[in-house]
Order: C-alpha cells, then structure tokens, then sequence
C-alpha cells in the first residue's frame, strides 16, 4: 500500500512562551516493512536552531529552539510511504516464550532493535503484580511465544474498553489496567507490561493507520489521531513481530511506523520544555489517504 | 561517665575487629590511639597502616582505570558485548545506561573524573569492594572538616602519628576540574536545599572555590552552556554534577526532571562542557554489571583484579563503639576516594569510615599513617576569579529581605495589638486595637475580621498568605538556600526556630520574637562578605521598609488617625529603626516617619539606602542606569514631601514608585524564571 499522510498539531499558550526547546519524533524511516519516498516538516514560528539526529532506537528525531516570544506553536508534515505485506508468522511455530525470555537475557547484541533493550521495566511501562497476574494465564508452559501473545491480546479485546475520556497522555499503566479502559496508549502500555512481566521482550510503536480501510474490512479504531500499538520479540528466527491490542490485530500494511521505543516517553511526537506562566490548548489531526498499488 | 579506654570490649568472635586482635591485644597501630577511647563523643579515627594503604591505593586506582575503561566501551565500541563478554542485558537492565548519550564521546576523552568506593573487611581481614560508586561520588565534601574535628579531639595522640594529610585532594580535583591549568569556569551543580547532601554541596563548592549552581541557574544557547549571573550570562565550561544523570536534560532524558538543564545533552554533543562524571557514568556502578567486572579486566586490561568483590552483609569489620554506657561492636565500612588526573588516579589518603548498621550511623574520620609520607607543599587553591552572583542567589536575597522585613512589621503590629487586647475594653467607634486590626487586614496579614481573630490569624495561622508565621517561612525557604556564606547561617536557623515558637500566644512570647528578630536585624546589617549580596539584600529589606513607612504615614501623620491623641506613640511603637544605627530622634512624627535622613524610622533613611545599595549593582546594558534612575525619582519625591498637604499627594506616588523600583530590579537583574517541562503532545488514539 502507498500512503500519502498529512498531519498537524497546533498548540495555543495562554501566555508568551519566550522560550521552547522541543524534540519532535514525527518523521518516518524506511526499513524492512516500510520505504518512505518523501518527508516533510514545517514549524511555525520557525525554529532558531533545528538538528536532526537519529536516536539510539533507530528513530530520527528533529530537536529545536524556538527563542522568540509566541503564543502558538503549529507543526505540519506530509509523508508519503511505501508499506510492504508482512511475511506471515506462523503462530505455533515460533519459540516457547519461556525460551524467548531467556535468549534475550543471553543476547549480545546491543543495536538498536535489540531485545535487551525491551526486556526490562521502562519509564512508563514497569512491571505490577497485578499485570503480571494478568498475563500468567496466557502463558502455559512450553507454548509457542506468538500463540500467547495473541491470547493475551485477546483477552484484552474482552476485558478492556476503548474510552478516549478515561485517560490522558500522563495516566500511569496502573490505572488505566485498574479502570479497564484507555486508548491506545494505554493498551499498548498494559500489554507491554504484561509480556515483560513474563520475561517476553516487548516494544511501543507509534504511526498511523489508514483513515478508510482498505475495501470489505472495518475502520480501526483511532485513525484519525496518531496510534500506538505493540511490537513482541518472538524468539531469534522470527524476530519481531507487530500487535495492535486497540483493534486486536497483528499488524500489517494498514499500519505506518513513525517511532519505536520501550514505551510513550521515548517516541513522543512532540516532547520538550517550555517557559510559560500558564497553560495551554492543543489541537492535532492526521489525514492518511491510501491506494493500492496492487491496482 | 567516661569511657574506660578499652577495657572489657569484647568483639564479635568471629569477626575482624578493627582496634582489638583475636588474642584479645589492642592492635599496634592503636597502641597511642586506645587510651583516649571513648573520652570525647567524637568517634575515633579508623587507623590504616602504610602496608595496608598500598593494597587499597593501587586496588582502587585499578578499579577506576577498569570502570573508565568499560564506560568507554559501553557508550563507544561496545567490544565487551561482540567479544561476547558481557551480555547486553548487563548494561541494559541498568536505568543509568542512558542511551542519548551512546556514540558521544566525552569532551576531555574521559568519563570519570570522580571515583569511590565502599570497603569492607572479610572474615579473614581483607578488604573487599561493597559498592563501586561512579554516578554522584558523595561524602569527600566533608572529609576536611571531619580531619578538623578528629584532629582537634585527639590532639594529643594525633602529634605523635605520622598522618597523611588529604587537601591535597582538593588540591588536585580542582586542577582536573580547570582543565589543567587552562583556568576554565567551573560549576558544582546541586539538585538544591532539598538535596539531603545538600549542605555536602555547599561545603564542596566553598573548599574548592567554585559556584554553586541548580538546574535553573544554567541554560543552553547554541550548543554553549551558560549561567545566568546579575551580569548576564557567563560560559560554563566544566560541571561537578551532583545529581543524577538521568535528570540532567529534561529534553532527552528524563522529561519529568525539574532539575535539569533542557539540551545538555547537545553541549555534550557538540564537546563544549566537560561533565564530572559523564551523564551515563552511573552504569558503571550498576549491580548488573558488577558480577562481570573480573572478566572484563582480563580481557580488556589483561590484569587481574586486587580488591575483589565482597558481600555487604557478610563483609565487615567492627570497631569498638562508646555509646555513653557501654562500649560494644559495631560494624564498619570504609568509604575512600580517588580523583583522575593526566599521570592516573589519584586516591584521598584519608576517607570516611561508616560505623553501625542501615538504622544507626556514626561517621569517623580515616587516618592513613605512613612514616615515609612526606607532606606535600602546602597547596593554596585558586581563589575563584571574581565570580559574579547567580541570579538565582541574588533572587533570594532580594526576597528575603522583602519577607523578612515584611514579617518585622507584621510582628510590630501584632505585638501592639495583642498587647492592647488584654486590657483594652471593646468600646464603639475608633480604637487603637480597631486600627491595628485593619492594619493587618490592610496589609494581607489577616482577613478584616473581628480584632481577636485577625490577630489569632495573623499570628498563628501557618498557610493564610500574608500571615507572620507565613512570612517568616517565605523569608526561611529563600534563606535556606543562601544561608552559609551570604547569609549567616544562625539566621536560617533561628527562623526555623521562630516559626516552630509562634503557635505560643503570650505578650511574653511576642516580646522573645520580636527581640529575636531585631537580633536578626543586627546579625544582618554586621554580616558583610560580597558587595553585590550585601546590596541586594539591603535593597529587598529596605523596598520593603520604605512601602511600610509609606503605608505607616499615610495612616498616622496625615491620615484620619493622625487626629486622634496617641497616635504618635502608636506609630512609633510599631515603627522602629534599624537597630544598629539609632541616631539622634528628630521630634515631630512627621519627620520620623517621613522626611528626616538620620532617623533609622524614616522612608528618607531607607531611600538613602538604597540609592547607596543601588549605585554598588554591576553594570548591565543600560539596566543599571535604569535602576539608579528609578532610585533617584524615589528620593527626589521623598524630599520633596514637606507638610501635610504635599505628603497627601505625593506618599500613593512614592509607594508606587518604590514598588516599580523593586520590579525593576527584579526583571534586570534577577529574572531567572525556570523552564517548565510540559509533556508536550496528545495521547495517540
């Protein structure tokens, strides 16, 4: 599929901001499921300084300083992407989990897409008895990484309710695992805590999706905002593979990576410090048109 | 009751014991040291022979070279993970790896500048490594002052031990600090008062003469790092951080730090500030690690490790310890340091012994005897080179003084009303206990409420804004952080005494505040150490004191209450001068109020001050002009309230005027206002 993504966050201040220093992670890469053709971002008022690095996860990340007086910030892209069909994993071949865990702890590789790096507890997404508890009974002894995952998945479709009132960009894991319910972020926060709870190494993805699905299937849930789903490590053969708990998928061409991390803080589309004596209001939009390159 | 040397201590049989051998013989090095045990509440020295000092030196100066050698390698090459010697959840399960700082290779080529480790002795007597400790090394701080108490305590047994002194330690952390001899402008940098090393931090930044800085004191501008001083900006070129380095950039670290400098991370980048130890260097002390240290000295070093591994709850000595009744074991550990300098490590011949378990601590000093130990030349550290304030710092002086000053007349006040409280009866119409109880109400100290409970508010209720025992903690927390070298400390102190004291409502205990308070006064106007602290200071007191006179004339030389017979006296009961400086009283309340320069009570005194204070304030783009042009339209509208009728029109436009020069000060020279990390960015859906 050949995606042609427009986005915009706009924020209002309710007073003057003298000074911003914002990373912004709003840029896709090409690799092994995607190849971007071309990439664009716009800032208003334009930044006095603007580095582009690539960060220690593979993303690139865009750092400014905005150090005139403003009262609004607006942030405009446009991407246009190439996403491949995903070879198809088979479930019940992949590894028992329990040896997927312990090769992780065995790796030695540190790149960037290494599962050392998503094994542990992160920022956001630590480690709760009460998760924990939650994902044991997915993870019978011996059964293959993948076929667990997608039970824990699952599960979570039954049990868990999508609510864009419930939470907000800072609720803990804790809590939207309490209440049930969340968005996104949350679902995927709760279900990479539950795989490391077990020893599974467990990734935050965040991208877009497709505003009208492809012809015959249904529209997924959170298009019209930035998405976050999981990424699972599946052993050495398999490597990773990509789950969206929100709409109880794996991942495939509907789905357009921007960043990936071992939770939100890593990727955030839009991160930084300001100086401001009051607060402010935010807007943001994603349009993501596709066609099929098959036709 | 004295200790009785060491007679009847019984160790732990199956432990070392530090001062006793198995035998039940006091050890040779102790010899001179056991007969004054337990004679002064200060802990004995832990006592380390020369022979034993070399195993610990070069094991320690090993390990550092080792840990520098390995933060290279974790944030470079990473050949201790390819060679297959460390897995990579070793590093990655430490929250210090911290991954922005991967490929950035540290300005200065090193990573640790700063290195210590925690000792303890096994079964056996050999000392064994309990801790590495590379993030914040804490405790050297306040090794000279503890050599200083110990040495003191023990004089008579210390002349006749050959023992190595350790300011040479600082000596040589300063130089490394400086870049060598480059002479570069150096910062410790403090989490802040809250900080429980806090007063650690302090001390550090006296002995090694640099500046104490937070997070908002400094600021990134083009891949440069900068302070903020009251004469603008001044490059920093290297930092002895004190704070973790996860907290150190709120924009590529840790977004919720509040401590932080946002973009260090990019200064680092871009090699213009040397960061003592490196972000990041808090790994090579991480617990994963550690099991692995053996091996990697093998393969990167090709050398063998001196000082092993040893186990916290089985390794550890003891020392007899004298708790005032008996004399019993304690168990101890040794805290030694090492700084890095361009011929290797250096270690501190000295260090800080640890005696008790997790519950009870007792610091001792350490004593390193070496007979062939030559003192090196006595070493004068390098004066800071006429450092400029922090704005920060001149922020709390400012704001001190406007609090203290504020909490002064409120107390003033409050001590009239309370006192006429007691024997006044309530009569309609106007009173003096009805006056001062809207004065209070005037001024924000309480609500305009029945006089009983304006002054119960007033004076005892801790979060009413405005409230005495409110303001004397405003004035506290500014102090707080300045208290020490600017601000005497016992004024920090007896405020904090203060505020715990003002729930007891007596006359009597009002007269103890105020008395204290002008104490206070006193110990301010004769603590005297920079100029520039010294004028913002007074201009904070001073602004303050001349809006109260001005608010104080207004009511009682011309205002309706100036009618009414005692109000003289009632004004200047609540109105006193400076006490320092009483000079000769002119008569009329006018003039003590308003007009008279040599009486401490006048609004003219306090605008004399603050020109004075104001012509002292470095000179900054046109905002000192500024400032003393603000001064000055203050002092020429003082002068020229001469009577009743010019006072009516001119004492709002003074207040006024006087309040504008406050804000002018502020905004030219303080203004420091820290960044607010906002998580920026909308939950994906």
């Amino acid at each position: 599929m050949k995606y042609d993504v427009q986005h915009g966050t706009h924020y209002e201040y309710r007073s003057i901001v003298p000074l911003a220093k914002h990373v912004l992670r709003l840029t896709p890469i090409s690799n092994a499921t995607q190849t971007v053709l071309a990439t664009s971002l716009s800032i208003e008022p334009p930044p006095a300084e603007r580095h582009e690095i690539i960060d220690a996860f593979g993303n690139r990340a865009t750092e400014i300083t905005i150090d005139t007086d403003h009262r609004s910030l607006s942030i405009r892209g446009r991407d246009s992407i190439i996403v491949h069909a995903r070879a198809n994993v088979e479930m019940e071949r992949t590894q028992p989990w329990e040896t997927v865990g312990c090769d992780a702890m065995a790796s030695f590789d540190l790149g960037a897409h290494s599962p050392a790096h998503f094994v542990f507890p992160s920022r956001l997404a630590g480690p709760l008895p009460q998760i924990s508890d939650y994902a044991r009974s997915s993870f019978g002894a011996g059964q293959p990484v993948l076929i667990c995952a997608m039970d824990l998945m699952r599960r979570m479709r039954q049990d868990f309710v999508y609510d864009p009132a419930a939470t907000d960009a800072a609720t803990p894991v804790g809590d939207a695992f309490a209440w049930r319910r969340g968005v996104c972020q949350d679902f995927a926060h709760v279900i990479i805590s539950a795989l490391r709870a077990v020893g599974v190494p467990a990734a935050y993805v965040s991208g877009y999706l497709a505003t009208s699905p492809p012809s015959g299937q249904p529209r997924l849930l959170g298009a019209d905002a930035m998405h976050a789903w999981a990424r699972v490590w599946c052993g050495r053969e398999h490597g990773w593979v990509d789950l969206d708990p929100t709409n109880g998928v794996v991942v495939d061409q509907g789905h357009v990576t921007v960043a990936v991390g071992r939770d939100f803080a890593d990727v955030a589309p839009v991160g930084g410090v300001v100086i401001s004596s009051a607060g402010h209001s935010l807007a943001s939009w994603v349009d993501v048109a596709g066609t099929d390159e098959s036709r | 009751m004295p200790a009785p040397g060491l007679a009847g201590y019984r160790p732990d049989a199956d432990r070392y014991d530090e001062m006793v051998d198995d035998a039940g013989h006091v050890r040779a090095r102790y010899a001179a040291l056991s007969p004054a045990f337990g004679r002064t509440a200060t802990a004995p020295p832990l006592l380390l022979d020369e022979r034993e000092w070399r195993l610990i030196e070069s094991g320690i100066a090993q390990r550092a070279r080792l840990l520098e050698t390995v933060l290279a390698d974790a944030y470079g090459a990473q050949l201790l993970c390819r060679d297959g010697i460390v897995p990579a959840a070793a590093l990655t399960r430490s929250a210090d790896f911290l991954r922005p700082l991967l490929g950035i290779s540290p300005a200065g080529g090193r990573h640790l500048l700063v290195y210590a480790a925690d000792l303890g002795r096994d079964r056996g007597g050999m000392w064994r490594v309990l801790r590495d400790r590379t993030q914040a090394p804490t405790g050297f701080g306040n090794t000279v002052q503890s050599r200083k108490a110990t040495l003191q305590a023990f004089a008579d047994v210390a002349v006749h031990l050959d023992i190595c002194e350790i300011e040479h330690f600082f000596h040589t952390l300063n130089g490394t600090l400086r870049g060598n001899g480059r002479d570069g402008n150096v910062c410790v940098w403090t989490p802040g008062p809250f900080s429980e090393n806090f007063s650690e931090h302090q001390m550090l930044a006296r002995l090694l003469s640099l500046r104490l800085v937070e997070g908002g004191d400094l600021l990134v501008q083009g891949s440069q790092l900068f302070v903020r001083t009251i004469a603008g900006l001044e490059p920093i070129h290297a930092v002895l951080r004190r704070l973790d380095g996860d907290f150190a950039d709120p924009l590529t670290l840790n977004a919720r730090s509040r401590l932080g400098v946002p973009g260090l991370t990019q200064v680092i980048r871009a090699g213009n500030v040397v960061i003592a130890n490196s972000l990041g260097a808090g790994l090579a002390e991480s617990r994963s690690l550690a099991p692995y240290l053996d091996a990697i000295a093998r393969h990167l070093m090709r050398e063998k490790l001196s000082l092993q591994l040893g186990d916290v709850t089985e390794a550890a000595s003891t020392m007899p310890v004298w708790d005032g009744t008996k004399i019993s074991p304690r168990p101890v550990t040794l805290r030694v340091f090492a700084v890095s300098t361009p011929d290797g490590w250096q270690v501190m011949r000295g260090g800080v012994a640890q005696l008790g378990d997790r519950s009870r601590t007792v610091a001792a000093d350490v004593w390193v005897l070496d007979r062939a130990y030559r003192k090196p030349p006595p070493c004068i550290l390098a004066a800071g080179s006429c450092k400029q304030l922090t704005s920060r710092v001149a922020d709390h002086l400012f704001w001190f003084g406007r609090y203290f000053e504020r909490a002064v007349g409120v107390a003033l006040v409050l001590q009239a009303l309370e006192t006429r409280l007691v024997t006044e009866m309530p009569a309609a119409g106007w009173s003096e206990t009805l006056d001062l109880a809207q004065l209070l109400g005037a001024w924000g100290a309480a609500p305009y409420a029945d006089r009983r409970v304006a002054a119960a508010i007033a004076s005892s209720a801790h979060d009413y804004v405005g409230s005495l025992p409110w303001l004397l903690n405003a004035a506290r927390l500014n102090a707080n952080c300045i208290a020490g070298e600017l601000l005497p400390q016992a004024v920090a102190d007896d405020l904090a005494d203060l505020i715990n004291a003002i729930r007891i409502r007596t006359i009597e205990q009002r007269a103890v505040t105020i008395d204290r308070l002008q104490a206070m006064q006193v110990a301010l106007a004769s603590h005297r150490r920079d100029d520039h602290a010294t004028a913002f200071l007074q201009i904070g007191r001073h602004v303050e004191r001349a809006i109260i006179g001005c608010r104080l004339a207004e009511r009682y030389a011309i205002g309706p209450a100036s009618q009414i017979a005692g109000a003289d006296a009632l004004a200047l009961e609540i109105r006193r001068g400076d006490v320092q400086s009483r000079a000769t009283a002119p008569s009329s309340l006018f003039d003590r109020l308003i007009g008279a320069v040599t009486a401490p009570t006048s609004i003219a005194f306090d605008i004399e001050v603050l020109r004075t204070a104001s012509s002292a304030l470095p000179a900054i783009a046109h905002a000192d002009q500024d400032v003393v042009a603000a001064c000055n339209t203050t002092a020429g509208l003082a002068i020229n309230i001469i009577d009743k009728t010019s006072a009516e029109a001119l004492l709002p436009l003074l207040e006024s005027k006087l309040i504008g020069f406050g804000d002018l000060v502020s905004s030219a020279y303080l203004t420091r206002r820290d960044p607010t990390p906002a998580v920026l960015g909308a939950a994906p859906r």
